[in-house]
Order: C-alpha cells, then structure tokens, then sequence
C-alpha cells in the first residue's frame, strides 16, 4: 500500500521537477557585430549548409570550397549538402535552436523573409548596394532577397518556368509554330492527343508542380500589386481578386485538355521520362532541368537534339503581366550570428564572381544570378531562355513567396481542382480562409510575442 | 529469565544492524537505478512535459518570442478539418490493422498450423517474414509502382480480367489514396504478426484440442473455445501495437503520397510534421502531438486493463 501511494507522488514530483526545467523560454537571438570588412589574410573557419546534394550538382560545389582553401591557406570549411525537404526540416531546427550555420541556403521570398524578419540573417546591403559586386547580379535576383529595403541574400542560380516540347510529336501532329495564346495551347493538346500522345506530363505527387503552374497563372491573371500585398498577408481580407479564380479555371482546363491522368500519383522526375521517351509531347519545367534534355543527362538522342521550350501563353485580356514568367533565384544568405561575417562575405563574393559564375554555367548547365555568363552554357536552350528571361518579369515561386499557412491550403485546393472534387470559387473559398488564418497567427505573433 | 533483556538488546542489535542493511542496500540499488532512470526522465518524461508546454504557446522557429494562448492550440485543432481527416484516416488505419494483422492472422496460424503447419512449417516461416524484411521507403515505392494509373501492375490487372470499370489512380484520388497506404501496410505487417501467432497457437497443449474433439466440438467451436483464449497474452500485446502502430503511422504516408491529394491521407504523424516543418507553427503541432500522445496512452491502458481483467477472471 505504501508503494502504491508513493508512486504517484514520484511521478507528480518528477513531473513537476521536468516542467520547472523545461520552463526554460526559447533561445533568444544572438547577433555578432556587423563587420563585413576583412582585416588581413582570409582566415579561420565557416560552416555551409545547402541544398544542392544531388550528385551531379555537389561536386561543383565542393571543387569552389577546396578552390577556395587552396587560395587561403588560413582557411576550412565544412560544407553540408542535403535534400530539398531534409533542408527544410534540418534548417528550422537549427533557426529555433539559434545555432545557424554561417551561410546557409535560402529560397527567396517569404521563406528568406522569415529569417531576415527574425534578425537571423545578416544585412548585407553595405556590401551589395551600389557596389561592384551588387551590380554584377541580376537586378531581378538580387532584389529578390531584398526586405525592408535591405539586402539579406547573396542570389546564386537563375530559374525560369517554360514548356520544354518535342519537336517531333509537334510535327507529327501538325502543330505548326509555338503556341502564343492559351486557346492556341489548348488546340495544339487536342491535336497532340488526336496522334496519339499525351499532351503535357504532369507529375504533381509532391504538390509543388502545380505552385509553380499557379505562380505563372497568377501572376499573368492579376495585376503585380495587388499579388504583392495578397502574398504577403499582412492584411485581412485578401485574395479577392477575379484573377486568382479565373487561375484557376485555367488549370481546370489544362487538367481536361492537356493532361494524362495519374499526375497527381506521379513524381515530376517519372513524368519527365515521359517526355523524353516521346510518349509525352511538353513538360512545364525549370530552366535548371535542361540538363536532364541532353544526352549526358539521359535523354535518348532522338529527343536531346529535337527539342524547344515556349513559354506559358497567356490568354487573352488577362488581368496581370502576360509576360511574367515563374521563377526565381537561389541564394544563400550569412547567419546574423556568425562570428566570421567578414569570412563568409569574402567566401561568397568569391563562389559568384564572374569566372566561378562562367564554371558553374559551363559545368553544371544552370544560369546564374551573375550577368553576362549564359555565354559559358554548352547546354542546348540556354542562351534562349536567358534572353527570354531579360525581356520578361519574374514572378517568385507560390511555394515560398508567401507564408505557408496559405501555401498548404493553396496546394490542396490545387489538389482538389485536379481531382475534380472543388470548383475554382471552392478552392478560392480555401484559400482566402487559409490566408485569413495566416493573417490572424502573423498579427498576434507581431502583437503579442514577448 | 535473566537471559530475556540480553537476548531483546541482542534483537535490537541485530535488528539495528539488519536495518541499517536494508538501507545501505536500497540506496545501493536506487544508485544502480539511477542512470537508468535519468536516461529515462531525459528522453522520455521530459519530451513528454516539453511538448505539452510547447502546446501552450504560439511560436515560430525564425522568430523570436512565444506567446502563452492556453488552450488556443487545441481549439485550432478541434476546428481544423485536416486535423478530424488525420485522426479519422488514423482510425481506419488501427480498425483495418486489427482487423488483418490480429483477426485475419490468427485464423490464418491457426488454419495453417493445423492443415500444413508439421510439413511445411520453414517454408511458412520464410514466406511470413519476407514482407517485413523489406524496408518501409521500398515496400512504398514498389506500391507506388503497383497502384500507378497507367501502367500499373494492380490497372493492368483488372484490366486483364475484364473489370475495366474498377481501374483507378489510387494514389492520385482523395478517395482511396489512404487505403493504398494501409493496403501496403497490411502486405508488409500481416506476415510478421502471423508468425508471432503461429508461435503462441504452436504453445496451446494438444490435449486440449483433443479433449475438445472427443467432447463432440468443430474446428470452428474448437477455435474460438480453445485457440482464442490461449492465445489471449500475444493477441492483446498485438493489438497494443498494433494499435499504437496505427496511430505513430508516419514513413508509409510520406512515402507514397506525402499527405496528399488535398491532404486526403494525412495522418496525425504527418501533420504534426507538415504544420512544424512546412506551416512553422510550432505551437499548434506540439499540441497535435500531445493528442497523438494521448490517444496512444489510452489506447494502450484501455488494453492493458482489460486483459488482466480476463486475465483475473480466467
């Protein structure tokens, strides 16, 4: 009996000893001095964490870092590549446990936003406004890590959103020129399903496929604007505009002209063997995915040399830029917290200065944030789309530009229009009371946070 | 009579010293203990208070500050639609377990062990672990495969023997992405939980099959009279995991269809980690993961007490 009573009060006791000791408040802030200048010889030692870990990008990362040792004998760094969602995971952790990196990987927009916001991030403006460095970028890009007026991110790679199609299969199912309008888009998916092949490959199984569709019908259905204050959801009552539902209706008609069923069950890397393999005419791709065209990429030789890309065509009197185009930049940014601010600007400044930016366009096929280094590409389609890109404005990815609470429920009513099961006014209905949830947590976290 | 006082302070010596004993040997034992149980309090106990004091606060990893909302992060909860999908997929998930890997198993050891069990016991037990010993991540992606619209081995089937009507994109329509999940669990599980049955089925002493048959008794009367209370212990420990098992389920969703199409087969698990890792509110997920803590501690003792309950009747 006496064991029986004394072990509930053990536990009440250990339980209340537990939460006294776990009472402890989240970590606060810790900045270093923003001293961006180096005194002397490059020295010392910088932690990386990126997302470039696939095998035929690491690499090239790591020959710049022990390019960058073997310059500065004074200096290690230990590089850290993952994938895109173990990042994710791996780098939130780290922000909440205020242990950041020196320079760690950013997606611009919101997400970027965040660690600017949180004072994690170091201000890089001294260094990039109106210096020889800051106008070596693209304006777009290097705006594009820009909050407040300020500069928090260094813009590393250039991605634009196109249709990469098969010449063959336009030619053989008499579709003659690239489409320029979306009713001439639509047209040209009935034909190609009349010869006999599947329109447009859409692989949606992890829901970034189609943020990345209504980035770009977003952004030609409503004005810059009125995106602008709606993706930031610091106000009530947003994402009224007609042009988000006309979007919508758009993918609607994508879906039930243009596309085989099963995308919502399929990666977009297994769609895309669809249309390397001639079974699908065009897939909506990154400009970083040309290399996966080529021969060394993988694509047979049928399709390596006979393909093209069109942008997305926009209808007629839409409501936004018709010549926006998806895309992004991505950068890395240099932790707030750093005792080598200095160190990691220089090592930045060297990992994008114009040779390093040429190699990296030569080595790995992507564009780079740095001017004037398309040039250098070998990879076929890539002048063009630079060119295309400087004529054009670009609209930041959905998936990062806003704040996630709107991202999820935009992606599932995404979801749900390609099913079937919601109507464009229903997925609308979704995505203001998304929005609305995101306003009320950004509001009381800026209002009550202590 | 002289000698009694020297023999009670002798006693008390004796009693002293034994005491003093039994003190020093407990202290001895509550130190050999206690790494054990700091390690315990550390990872287990103090997780436990952490998450439901997170639960009470609003916070984000990139910024800085919480802010205490009490109940907040439940009530978000109790009004979240995706939260009642989670927790309604999750059921399905223990009702479809238990229903294959405790009931349909049983009966599959119980069959098996009477009709080929002597002759072809090795073979049996090869072909029961072979699914468990195939990793989640590839047991998922082979489904993944399997379930495909076009050209899907399970499509091309139905297709095969004339039931064109019933191909479907099981994986791509909310309707029946989660049963695709918990088919592809059930594959993997099934196996394993039959082998542990067929074990306590091979335990039940023959006499009493016997005895049950002389007594004018069926197979079937034989199963339920005789199999299913013997083997009582292993069942109610299979159903605690499996139980269990169905509410931590997490690898098998992300893999196949990461929560989706419009957050179909999410599942408690996956959307503690989809609102902490994708949405950042910390808060709101600690509290989906103190309902998750809690339902598994219930499903559990609800077990536990039921089965020493049987257990004092019997």
């Amino acid at each position: 009996m006496r064991s029986a009573r004394t072990s509930p009060l053990l536990a009440l006791l250990l339980v209340l000893t537990l939460a006294a000791v776990s009472g402890c408040g989240q970590a606060p802030v810790r900045t270093t001095a923003n001293d961006l200048t180096l005194n002397g010889r490059p020295h010392g030692h910088l932690t990386i964490l990126e997302k470039w870990a696939d095998p035929q990008y690491a690499p090239y990362f790591r020959k710049m870092v022990r390019e960058y040792e073997k310059r500065n004998p004074g200096v290690s760094i230990d590089l850290q590549a993952v994938g895109d969602q173990p990042y994710k995971d791996r780098i939130a952790a780290l922000a909440a446990s205020r242990d950041l990196p020196d320079i760690y990987f950013a997606w611009p927009g919101q997400y970027a936003g965040k660690f600017a916001d949180g004072k994690l991030a170091a201000d890089l403006t001294k260094q990039l406004k109106g210096t020889e460095w800051g106008r070596s970028f693209s304006p777009d890009a290097l705006h594009a890590y820009r909050y407040g007026g300020r500069n928090y991110g260094v813009p590393v790679t250039l991605d634009g959103k196109v249709f990469a199609y098969s010449k063959r299969i336009f030619r053989k199912a008499g579709v003659h020129g690239k489409p320029r309008t979306f009713p001439q888009l639509l047209d040209a998916c009935d034909r190609i399903k009349d010869a006999g092949y599947v329109p447009i490959t859409f692989g949606n199984q992890y829901g970034w496929p189609v943020g990345h569709m209504l980035t770009q019908l977003n952004a030609m259905e409503v004005p810059a604007g009125t995106l602008k204050r709606d993706y930031a959801t610091k106000h009530s009552g947003t994402f009224q505009h007609p042009g988000y539902k006309r979007a919508f209706e758009k993918l609607r008609q994508l879906k039930q002209r243009c596309f085989a069923p099963g995308g919502a069950s399929q990666s977009h890397e297994n769609a895309q063997a669809r249309l390397v393999y001639g079974k699908a005419a065009m897939q909506y791709l990154e400009t970083i995915e040309f290399p996966f065209l080529t021969e060394q990429g993988g694509a047979p030789a049928s399709f390596a040399h006979d393909w093209d890309f069109l942008p997305m065509p926009s209808g007629a009197g839409s409501g936004g830029d018709p010549r926006a185009v998806a895309g992004g930049t991505d950068g890395l940014m240099v932790s707030n917290a750093s005792p080598h601010k200095a160190l990691a600007v220089d090592f930045l400044k060297f990992l994008t200065a114009r040779p390093q930016a040429r190699q990296m366009v030569r080595e790995l096929g992507w564009l780079s944030a740095v001017k004037h280094t398309s040039d250098a590409g070998t990879v076929r389609g890539l002048g063009g789309v630079q060119r295309m890109l400087d004529r054009r404005r670009m609209s930041v990815w959905l998936d990062t530009r806003t704040d996630n609470k709107v991202v999820n429920p935009y992606l599932a009513a995404a979801d749900s229009v390609l099913a079937g099961s919601t109507t464009p006014d229903g997925a609308m209905r979704q995505v203001r009371d998304g929005a609305e949830k995101a306003y009320r947590f950004s509001a009381q976290n800026r209002g009550g946070a202590r | 009579m002289t000698a009694l006082p020297a023999l009670r302070t002798a006693g008390r010596r004796t009693a002293g010293r034994s005491g003093a004993a039994r003190t020093v040997r407990r202290i001895r034992h509550a130190l050999w203990a206690a790494p054990a149980l700091a390690l315990i309090a550390v990872f287990v106990y103090y997780p436990i208070v952490e998450n439901l004091r997170l639960s009470l606060l609003k916070f984000s990893a990139f910024q800085p500050g919480t802010r205490f909302v009490g109940l907040d992060n439940y009530l978000q909860a109790f009004e979240d639609p995706v939260f009642w999908k989670a927790l309604v997929n999750n059921l399905f998930f223990a009702a479809t377990s238990v229903t294959f890997q405790v009931g349909a198993a049983l009966v599959l050891a119980a069959v098996l062990e009477e009709l080929v069990g002597r002759r072809l016991g090795g073979l049996l037990r090869t072909l029961y672990v072979v699914p468990a010993a195939v990793s989640m991540t590839v047991a998922g992606l082979l489904f993944q495969f399997l379930l495909q619209p076009d050209p899907g081995l399970v499509n091309s089937l139905l297709g095969g023997i004339g039931l064109e009507g019933l191909r479907h994109d099981w994986l791509g329509q909310p309707g029946t992405a989660i049963w695709g999940v918990i088919g592809m669990s059930q594959w993997q599980s099934f196996g394993y939980t039959t082998l542990l049955l067929t074990v306590a089925v091979q335990r039940i002493p023959r006499e009493l099959f016997e005895a049950a048959y002389v007594d004018g008794a069926g197979r079937v009367r034989t199963f339920f009279t005789v199999t299913v209370p013997m083997v009582r212990q292993m069942t109610t420990l299979l159903i605690i995991l499996t139980v269990s098992g169905a509410f931590l389920v997490f690898n098998e969703v992300m893999v196949m269809t990461g929560g989706g199409p419009s957050n179909s087969s999410q599942v408690l698990g996956t959307w503690l980690y989809t609102s902490a890792f994708t949405g950042d509110d910390m808060g709101y997920a600690a509290a989906v993961g103190t309902v998750l803590f809690v339902l598994t501690f219930v499903a559990g003792a609800a077990q536990l007490y039921y089965s020493r309950r049987k257990a004092v009747e019997a």
